[in-house]
């Protein structure tokens, strides 16, 4: 790529300038401000963009403000011509790039045609000045390889840039250590699916065991249901021998038992029989006992009275009637008798007689006649005696009369009025004469008495004083002082009569008022006083005149009793009390004495003729109470009689008694008889006999059908006999064993059973479970994912490893030879001093002399180590010829040079000449001289 | 002549899991893992509804040598309906369920006849015919010698069926497992082949029919398309093989052209016609999709998300969707027409173009010798110039954002 023309619009200084180049090295001298600078930095400007304004560098725009920018005209092997135009427009400047084919394109073109070269990449290695010669102690092997590498072009960089990025993305996706990574992550996942499904497996490897378990466990529960089975049915076998064994001993024991009875025959009921006979026997033979008993009682007679006995019982009893009246009488009499005696003794009371008088009484005169003559005597006495009790009574009435009149006399005396009463009576008309007078006065006084006198008096003394006092005039005072006490006067001598008045009129008036009732009261009692004197003398008169009459009754009463006195003188009694009464008592008195005579006599004959009838019948039955003599006459009697009659009979019972023996001998004949023959039946000769032989009889009989009982129980086991070995206690034995097997069974059983069901359970489980295939799949799944993220990893790391692997093929391959070039370079430059450029093991540039001696590159002369430097570039960029066939742009990078190293520098730049276009600016004329005609010589601002 | 029926399948891989399935969820795993028995099932429910003279299975009917317990349950479970239903089974175990493998052993109905560990014949009558079939199981993981010279050459008697575990000689592309050649089976004059091993259907002669019917549910990416196993009717002189589908989930790939689509809704849309019309006609899928066409799309896709967010989001449509659909992933096929010739990258570029088999091996190498490594597969060629073309893809990229 070389550059043709340069054509500047307007840059800095330059306006409108136009600068052909030549193919190899173009001279561009110009003193200092000739704008050599400014022409490079257009150059660059152009290739790769105004620099933004904010920048350090310049932007070189015209001072005068025309046109900015320009264009280059660029040969180019690769692309064939074209041009440049870069123009103000934004900040980087608008570019236009135009082909020989008139075909216009921008920026992205441009990339292509620099071959991703930007400006710092270019000025790495094509431009540089003196400045930009040092450093090169700073360098080490990696920047030199970079910038070797693409001299620092951005796809190197945006190539380390993605190898670093895909070492990241590789360390994001896995690490070898990592946890977190995905991949890890998904390996750990795999790691533990992995361990799940062991664990499945294995789990799942149970399976055939517990298969086998199963079968085992089937065959043994069928092997014990078998056992069990079997166990069962010889247990029921036990069971019946259980039963039928007590069965069969049974059996033989009583067969034997019957055996051992003897074999006799016995009457069907022949017990009931005998027993009926001997209970008849028995019953007659009492029967006989009793019936020769009662013949006996029989046989003894009975006594009896004789004859004539009997027959004076019977005519005493015939008589009884007779005696019943006898016995009548005493009773009558006595009754009568007694009944008189009571009213002897009620009249004897009633008189109130004493035995004397009674036995006078009998001898006494009571006629009618004589009554009478009595009875007008009495009556005259007591007619005499009434009167007298009259005028009694009338007398005392009229003497109480007088004694109350005396009484109210003394009282009346007593309200008779005091002398200080008949005084104040006598003052009363003067009173009454004084109060008038002085109602008449208090009329008079209300119509003056005023007050107002003395008191004008007093307050015109007060004021003359007080006039005085103030004058000191003492006479004024005297004067005022006497008219106050003439005041006060005044006022004292106003009479209070007016008051006093009042008062008086009142106490006056009641005083009056009281006397005058008092006079009343006077003359009420004189008129009493007089009343009852006249009454006194009244009753007087009429007591003497009762006194009077009573002395002559008085003797009208004692004549009548003489008279009387006189008529019954000669009687035991007194009865004039009561003639009458009297009289009559008397007469029944009399009366009773002889009724009680005639009833005396009468008794004893009744009497006498009781006591002989007594005697009689005493002689012949023994000593007999009075009372009791019929009762006892009439039992003898009857005893008699039953006697008889008992005696007979007897007789008639003997004889049925004798007929009634002859029967039962008979009958008991008969019974014996029967019981021989029993007893004969039965081959026996005595009842115990007969009784042992019954026993024997029962036995057998109950034998018998206990064996009937055991035959028939046998039977419903078996048809035919059942034959067993064992003993009782054997079976017992066998039978517990037996029982315990089973129990061991079923316990087996259940367990098994249980186990069974748990088998089948988990085996089923296992059989459906997916867990392992699940398992295995999200394995699967996993897996492919690892596999694509693993993908992608090694996508990334090829990447980067392409990266690597190229860039240090580049290394390895390009630097040494761009090492070996610039060592020959510079070897050539130091005219063989310095023999080799070379790498540290830090990867640090030295200078190896000829003579074997390294330094530093900073242990080289300034010259020495542009030199060094200048060779490093060219040899680089005649490496990179190839890919980038820059023009190389110097400024001035050889002023430190001696002649000879500079013609040999001008010398390697001739060898340079047809791979590269060369821009050399200098200041220095010699320069032109320098290079002797190998440049075309351009002179800066004379255009 | 009678003619018989019969069932072919192999490689049932009961319970297996599914590869390569990141960042799928529960519930798409729940449905995968429950596909080989739904396959399975469907192949047992054809069984029965049909009523084929027997059934043979050659080899691989569990995944693992552990024999999964689910898997061998469920197998028992299909055996006891076959059992059912009259029909017996004639099976022998591969590779992946070798005799020897330390697996629970859970027994068998009497219809099922497992072969022992070397070859022997077992015989059947079917309506006066008389057939004879030949087999063995694996007695350990690996049998590299070949089996074919064991089994006996067929007489005159009756109907003669071969069956084998196993690869063609030759066949570099899979692990050789007891080896055979087409005209080694021929010699044998057998009327059938009935082989297993190979997971992809293919019918490697015709006379006799020598087939393999493919594994009867995919369960990675690289076992794509429907799968299945055969119906075979059979005569001495004749034979005719049906294909029955029974994947309940089908592995397939689609290429989706991005020609004319700019905006990422018209993207999705397109995506979603495309994939709808996978869906009718296959059912549920797992479905790679491959871009082409992407450069009117790619600025606006590049710049708005990232790729896997663009697989997130178009994921999100087939959320629960019935039948299912799963996208692994989605492969964007960028021109490579970047910018202008780089001096500085193409060097990089053409290192890592440069790099062989054994450097990507070395790149790896921090991985392998980590715990990791335990769970990766080596890396085979596709994966190598896969990651070739991702790496320099990161790069290009990169270059431009950083640039």
């Amino acid at each position: 790529m070389k550059i043709r023309k340069i054509v500047l619009y307007g840059f800095g200084q330059h306006e409108n300038v136009e600068i052909n180049l030549q193919a190899g090295v173009n001279l561009l001298y110009g003193p200092n401000e000739a704008g050599k600078t400014t022409i490079q930095q257009a150059i660059l400007h152009i290739l790769f963009g105004f620099p933004q304004k904010n920048q350090q560098e310049l932007r070189y725009e015209p001072k005068t403000g025309g046109k900015y920018g320009g264009c280059l005209y660029i040969e180019d092997k690769e692309f064939g011509p074209w041009m440049i135009e870069r123009v103000r427009g934004k900040s980087s400047g608008d570019v236009t790039i135009h082909f020989e084919d008139g075909r216009t394109t921008g920026e992205e073109e441009l990339k292509r045609l620099l071959r991703g070269y930007d400006r710092a990449a270019f000025e790495a290695i094509f431009s540089f000045s003196l400045f930009q010669l040092q450093g090169l102690e700073r360098m080490d092997e990696t920047d030199i390889s970079r910038t070797l590498l693409a001299s620092g072009t951005t796809g190197l960089d945006t190539l380390w840039k993605i190898e670093k990025k895909m070492d990241k993305e590789m360390a994001a996706l896995f690490k070898k250590a990592g946890r977190n990574p995905p991949m890890n992550q998904k390996v750990k996942e795999l790691k533990e699916l992995e361990l799940a499904m062991q664990k499945e497996q294995r789990k799942l490897e149970t399976f055939e065991l517990l298969t086998i378990r199963k079968k085992q466990v089937d065959e043994r529960v069928k092997a014990l249901r078998n056992e069990e089975q079997q166990l069962h049915e010889q247990a029921e076998k036990h069971q019946i021998a259980m039963q039928v064994m007590p069965l069969q001993q049974q059996q033989k024991q009583v067969t034997e038992q019957l055996a051992a009875l003897p074999s006799e025959s016995f009457p069907a009921d022949g017990i009931r029989r005998y027993e009926e006979l001997a209970s008849k026997q028995s019953e007659l033979q009492s029967k006989r006992l009793r019936i020769v008993k009662e013949q006996q009682v029989t046989a003894e007679a009975i006594v009896m009275r004789p004859g004539n006995e009997q027959r004076q019982i019977e005519r005493w009893v015939a008589q009884e009637a007779e005696w019943h009246r006898l016995r009548g009488e005493i009773l009558s009499a006595e009754q009568e008798l007694r009944v008189l005696e009571k009213k002897q003794q009620q009249s004897k009371q009633r008189l109130g007689l004493t035995d004397a008088q009674q036995l006078a009484i009998e001898e006494m005169d009571l006629s009618i006649q004589r009554e009478r003559q009595l009875e007008p005597l009495l009556q005259e006495q007591t007619t005499a005696e009434q009167q007298l009790q009259a005028l009694n009574r009338m007398l005392a009435e009229a003497e109480s009369e007088r004694q109350e009149a005396e009484e109210r006399k003394v009282l009346l005396a007593r309200q008779q009025p005091t002398d200080a009463e008949r005084q104040q009576l006598a003052k009363l008309p003067e009173f009454k004469r004084q109060l008038d007078e002085a109602k008449a006065r208090v009329s008079v006084a209300k119509q003056s008495t005023n007050r107002a006198i003395p008191s004008f008096f007093m307050i015109l003394g007060l004021l003359i004083g007080a006039y005085g006092v103030w004058q000191q005039d003492w006479f004024i005072v005297t004067v005022s002082l006497i008219t106050i006490v003439a005041g006060i006067l005044l006022w004292k001598k106003q009479p209070d009569s007016m008051e006093d008045l009042h008062d008086f009129i009142h106490k006056h008036e009641v005083h009056v008022e009281g006397m005058q009732r008092l006079k009343e009261q006077v003359v009420e009692h004189q008129r009493q006083c007089q009343q009852l004197e006249e009454e006194i003398d009244r009753l007087d008169r009429k007591l003497q005149r009762l006194a009077a009459e009573m002395e002559q009754v008085h003797h009208q009463k004692r004549q009548a009793g003489i008279a009387l006195k006189q008529a019954v003188q000669g009687d035991p009694i007194d009865s004039t009390s009561n003639l009458q009464e009297n009289f009559r008592l008397l007469r029944e008195y009399q009366d009773i004495l002889a009724e009680q005579q005639t009833w005396k006599l009468r008794l004893a004959t009744a009497k006498q003729q009781v006591r002989t009838w007594v005697d009689q019948v005493e002689m012949l039955l023994g000593p007999v109470s009075e009372d009791t003599l019929y009762e006892q006459l009439r039992q003898e009697l009857m005893k008699q009689k039953a006697s008889k009659e008992k005696d007979f009979n007897r007789k008639q019972l003997l004889k049925d008694l004798e007929s009634q023996l002859k029967e039962v001998d008979t009958f008991l004949a008969s019974v014996q008889q029967q019981i021989e023959e029993l007893f004969h039946l039965t081959n026996v000769s005595d009842k115990e006999q007969f009784y042992a032989a019954y026993q024997n009889d029962q036995e057998a009989q109950l034998l018998k059908r206990q064996l009937t009982e055991v035959n028939s129980q046998l039977a419903l086991y078996s048809k035919k006999p059942l034959t067993f070995d064992w003993t009782l206690p054997e079976l017992e034995r066998k039978r517990t064993e037996i029982s315990e097997r089973l129990q061991a069974i079923r316990k087996e059983v259940t367990a098994l059973v249980d186990e069974q069901v748990k088998l089948d359970h988990e085996l089923t489980q296992m059989g459906a479970s997916q867990t392992y295939s699940e398992l295995q799949l999200l394995f699967e799944v996993k897996k492919a994912e690892l596999e694509e993220l693993a993908k992608q990893w090694v996508v990334r790391k090829a990447v980067m490893e392409s990266i690597r692997q190229t860039m240090s093929g580049w290394k390895e391959h390009q630097l040494p030879a761009v090492l070996s070039l610039a060592n020959t370079w510079f070897s050539r430059l130091t005219g063989n001093r310095y023999r080799t450029l070379t790498l540290t093991a830090e990867g640090y540039f030295q200078a190896v002399t000829a003579g074997g001696q390294s330094f530093m590159i900073n242990e080289l002369s300034q010259a020495t180590k542009e030199q060094a430097y200048l060779s490093l570039r060219l040899a680089l960029a005649s490496e990179l010829s190839d890919r980038a066939p820059f023009p190389v742009i110097m400024d001035d990078p050889f002023v430190h040079f001696d002649n000879e190293r500079l013609s040999r520098m001008i010398e390697i730049i001739k060898e340079l000449k047809p791979s590269h276009q060369f821009l050399y600016f200098t200041c220095h004329a010699e320069m032109q001289s320098k290079w002797s005609g190998e440049a075309s010589m351009i002179e800066i601002g004379k255009q | 002549m009678e003619t018989i029926r019969f069932l072919h399948t192999a490689d049932l891989h009961l319970d297996s899991p599914f590869k390569g399935m990141a960042a799928a969820g529960p519930d798409e795993l729940a449905r995968l893992q429950q596909s080989t028995f739904a396959a399975f099932d469907r192949f047992i429910a054809y069984a029965v509804e049909q009523r084929p003279d027997f059934i043979v299975i050659v080899g691989d009917i569990y995944d693992g040598e552990d024999r999964s317990l689910r898997a061998q349950i469920r197998f028992q479970q299909a055996m006891q309906r076959l059992e059912e239903a009259h029909i017996p089974v004639f099976l022998s175990y591969g590779n992946h369920d070798h005799l020897a493998g330390n697996w629970t052993r859970v027994s068998l109905p009497k219809n099922v006849h497992v072969f022992s560990d070397s070859v022997e014949q077992q015989q059947l009558t079917v309506r006066g015919e008389t057939i004879t079939i030949h087999g063995f199981s694996y007695p350990q993981r690996h049998v590299k010698e070949p089996m074919i010279a064991d089994y006996k050459i067929a007489g005159d008697d009756g109907i003669h069926i071969g069956l084998l575990h196993g690869s063609v000689a030759g066949d570099s592309a899979h692990a050789v497992y007891a080896p055979f050649t087409v005209s080694e089976l021929r010699q044998k004059n057998y009327h059938y082949w009935a082989l297993g091993h190979i997971h992809k259907r293919q019918v490697l002669a015709q006379q006799p029919p020598i087939v393999y019917p493919g594994n009867i549910q995919g369960r990675h990416r690289n076992e794509q398309g429907v799968k299945g196993f055969y119906d075979v009717t059979l005569s001495r002189e004749q034979a005719n093989t049906t294909f029955v589908p029974t994947s309940a989930i089908v592995f397939t790939a689609l290429t989706i052209s991005c020609q004319g689509i700019e905006y990422a809704d018209d993207w999705v849309a397109a995506c979603q016609e495309a994939i709808d019309g996978v869906v009718a006609e296959l059912g549920s899928i797992i479905i790679e999709l491959v871009m082409t066409d992407t450069e009117d799309l790619a600025d606006n896709l590049q710049r708005a998300a990232s790729e896997s967010e663009w697989l997130d989001i178009l994921r999100e449509q087939y959320v629960m969707n019935e039948p299912f659909v799963w996208i692994t992933t989605i492969d964007w096929q960028f021109s490579s027409t970047s910018e202008s010739p780089n001096t500085l990258l193409e060097p990089v570029v053409d290192t890592i173009v440069s790099w062989q088999l054994e450097d990507w091996d070395e790149l790896m190498s921090e991985l392998y010798s980590h715990r990791a490594g335990r769970y990766l597969e080596r890396l085979t060629l596709n994966d190598r110039e896969q990651l070739k073309q991702q790496a320099t893809a990161l790069l290009a990229a990169e270059w431009l954002k950083e640039g």
